[in-house]
């Protein structure tokens, strides 16, 4: 079969796009997934020049506004207190992120029964469970069973990263303080794991991608696997709108190619995993007369309700080195003690800190982890004082749905084919500037006990729009959400979504492993019922 | 004459000591010039400074930056930025960081670096921690 039609179209090739891909791949689903950006050559990363740092600040910016390359889409971001990252890419965002592994807890989904706010998935962690550890074979997982903090779950098939002195003397603060840590778990390999995989030599720069292939990424795990179970994958295809039938049913999408000619392509069931951007943006383009504000928009909740992690950080500056620059920057240990609501504080819901590394000179420099490092004659002194010597606290809120929170359509500005760009509009609410405080007082508390000489902390990391969540709901009820408990819109069931637009509240750590899970259920409830794809599409399935 | 003027911006950000270079003395004018994404806030830079900079002395140079930095925080922060960006990628600075700190003056990889690995010991205090989590 040619270009013109498929059982199942897929867009966006990230964490949820490659994850659905592979399973309805194996399930002998003919899939072909579309995908703005291209593959990454491992042998260019930055990390092998002596202008690493340089890229990090420019080409390989995890902000699209910043490192405006051709495949990206400028986002407008005037209105939003946090800015949006994210890569576009064979990959998608894995390309680029830290690669914490953890899962939400059960609490995490059950937020209106438990806390009174927000609202309750529709699915459970026990539903999810057997996603969850379906993801971590697929992905590889390197960490410690027994952690108090987590429900139990099976020993990891590779041992934690080693934690380096910053996680040592954090780790022994945090046991004199009585409160919970424990070693992060993480989609890095520490020993062998995955063909044609190595393992982490603790290089540091994870997100300018690994050439070592020991940190996770989707090119690297489930799209060799799907593309040999037969997925097809286009690459340099920037979709700009999902077709329907006069019912409104979606029949397809056309794109954009490399050379900027309008390509189309037909499909029984069309997958958006766009990400929490890119997701809404696409159904808010996909208008008709079935649905004139945006392709399953009946709700009006496309592209609201956007939730980030809200970031405060806690930097300690210590009078000895920790050589924070060596290890996987965001990667070591998490401390989850104010995690879950206690009605003794001035917000619900809660927070969890993440210890992440140090940065290279530039980065020390520039600030990010710390405040920037003032010029003028001070300036070397100040510099030196720092670098190597820090050790850093993410203070990482749960953010609450607000429908003012939102991603909508530009009225002007465009991508490079003249497509209307997403615009974000974001703030903080009460509740989460309240974590924000309580959780710098308690990093700085901790930096205390730990002995840092000096501790600087900054209320909100503004470059820190890196999960991106909840812009198209999932929820039983069709008027109150996008899409049913298995990703399926309820406007339109042979359209799905499987990124993090469909959660619908998002815990207060890292997205991608749920987002996975999400992910593989959906798959696995559409190969079940395959109603929706033609009989011949069965004809390889067990 | 906006080359002198950033010169002197670029040095008064960045001066020099014993241990490091300042900013003129490797160029730095010359490298921004050679990196497109820093080409933005050195335009925003040349238009905001007063094409007598070079001539102004070093205090009344610093109230100037400051002033700026007032008035603008973020077109001043991109400028120290890109400064930074520029400078703290040179070859002579990282060999000064090495010669000040043993921050070796490589780039990360191939050769990653050494650490030693996890010991489970590290973990006794939490282990010994009740269930932590809601039950739902
Ligand atoms: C710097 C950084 C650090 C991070 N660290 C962590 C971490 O430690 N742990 C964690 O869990 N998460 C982390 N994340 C977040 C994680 O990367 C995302 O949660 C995850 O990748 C989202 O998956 P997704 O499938 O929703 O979207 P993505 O992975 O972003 O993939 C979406 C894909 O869709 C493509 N696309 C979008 N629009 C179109 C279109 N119109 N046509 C064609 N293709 C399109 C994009 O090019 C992209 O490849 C981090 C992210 C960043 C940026």
């Amino acid at each position: 079969m040619g270009l013109d039609h498929t059982d199942v179209l897929v867009i966006g090739a990230g964490a949820g796009g490659a994850a659905v891909a592979w399973r309805l791949a194996t399930a002998g689903i003919q899939v072909t997934c579309l995908e703005q950006g291209g593959w990454v050559d491992y042998a260019q990363v930055p990390s092998f020049g002596q202008d690493w740092e340089l890229a990090r600040q420019t080409t390989h910016h995890p902000n699209p506004n910043i490192r405006r390359l051709p495949v990206d889409y400028p986002i407008d971001d005037t209105d939003a207190a946090i800015k949006p990252l994210l890569y576009n890419a064979v990959g998608g965002s894995t390309i680029h992120w830290g690669a914490h592994f953890p899962r939400l807890r059960p609490s995490d989904f059950r937020v209106r029964s438990l806390d009174g706010v927000a609202d309750d998935w529709p699915i459970s962690y026990a539903d999810l469970a057997p996603f969850y550890d379906e993801n971590d074979r697929i992905m590889g997982v390197a960490g410690l069973a027994g952690d108090p903090g987590n429900p139990p779950r099976p020993k990891r098939p590779m041992p934690p990263l080693p934690l380096g002195r910053g996680a040592e003397v954090m780790a022994g603060a945090f046991d004199r303080l009585g409160w919970h840590w424990w070693p992060s778990d993480v989609a890095i390999n520490t020993i062998a794991y995955g063909a044609g995989r190595g393992v982490c030599n603790h290089c540091g720069p994870c997100d300018l991608g690994c050439p070592v292939k020991a940190r996770s990424s989707t090119d690297v795990t489930y799209w060799p696997l799907a593309l040999n179970a037969g997925a097809r994958l286009i690459t340099g295809a920037r979709v700009f709108e999902i077709e329907t039938d006069p019912t409104g049913r979606p029949v397809g999408a056309a794109w954009y190619d490399a050379e900027g000619t309008v390509q189309r392509i037909g499909a029984d069931v069309v997958i958006l995993a766009a990400n929490g951007i890119g997701t809404p943006r696409l159904m808010l383009l996909s208008t008709s007369s079935r649905f004139p504000n945006g392709l399953a928009n009946d709700t009006g909740l496309v592209g609201k309700r956007l939730m980030h992690h809200p970031t405060g950080m806690v930097t300690g500056v210590f009078d000895e080195p920790l050589d924070g620059f060596k290890g996987p920057f965001a990667c070591s240990i998490l401390c989850q003690e104010f995690y879950e609501t206690d009605p003794a504080r001035d917000f619900v819901r809660g927070y969890q800190m993440q210890l992440v590394r140090s940065d290279g000179p530039l980065g020390t420099a520039c600030g990010g982890y710390l405040p920037r490092v003032p010029w003028g004659a001070g300036h070397h002194d100040a510099f030196l004082e720092v670098f190597g010597r820090t050790a850093s606290l993410t203070v990482t809120t749960e953010d609450l749905p607000r429908e003012e929170n939102r991603v909508e359509l530009h009225p002007t500005l465009t991508d490079s084919f003249g497509v209307p760009a997403p615009k974000m509009i974001y703030s903080l609410d009460r509740n989460t500037q309240a974590m924000i405080r309580h959780g710098i007082a308690s990093a700085t508390r901790a930096f205390q006990e730990a002995g840092a000489i000096r501790i600087l902390p900054q209320d909100l990391v503004v470059q820190a729009g890196f999960h991106l969540m909840g812009t198209a709901r999932m929820g039983d009820d069709r008027d109150t959400a996008v899409v049913d408990g298995l990703c399926r819109a309820h406007a339109a069931d042979n359209l799905m979504v499987v990124d993090g637009s469909v959660f619908v509240t998002v815990g207060a750590l890292n997205p991608t492993p749920t987002i996975q899970a999400v992910a593989l259920r959906a798959a696995e409830a559409l190969i079940r019922d395959r109603r929706q794809i033609r009989p011949g599409a069965a004809r390889s399935a067990a | 004459m906006i080359t002198d003027s950033l010169r002197a911006a670029l040095e008064t950000l960045l001066p020099g000591d014993g241990r490091f270079p300042g900013a003129a003395a490797i160029d730095l004018v010359d490298r921004m010039s050679g990196i497109d994404h820093l080409h933005p806030a050195v335009a925003i830079a040349s238009k905001h400074l007063p094409a007598d900079m070079a001539d102004r002395s070093a205090s009344e140079r610093t109230r100037l930056l400051q002033a700026w930095e007032t008035d603008d925080p973020e077109g001043f922060g991109g400028f120290v930025i890109a400064a930074y960006s520029a400078y703290y990628t040179h070859p002579t600075v990282l060999a000064a960081i090495e010669a000040a700190t043993g921050y070796a003056a490589r780039p990360p990889q191939p050769a990653g670096y050494a650490l030693a690995p996890f010991d489970d010991a590290v973990v006794a205090v939490p282990r010994r921690h009740g269930k932590r989590w809601r039950d739902t």
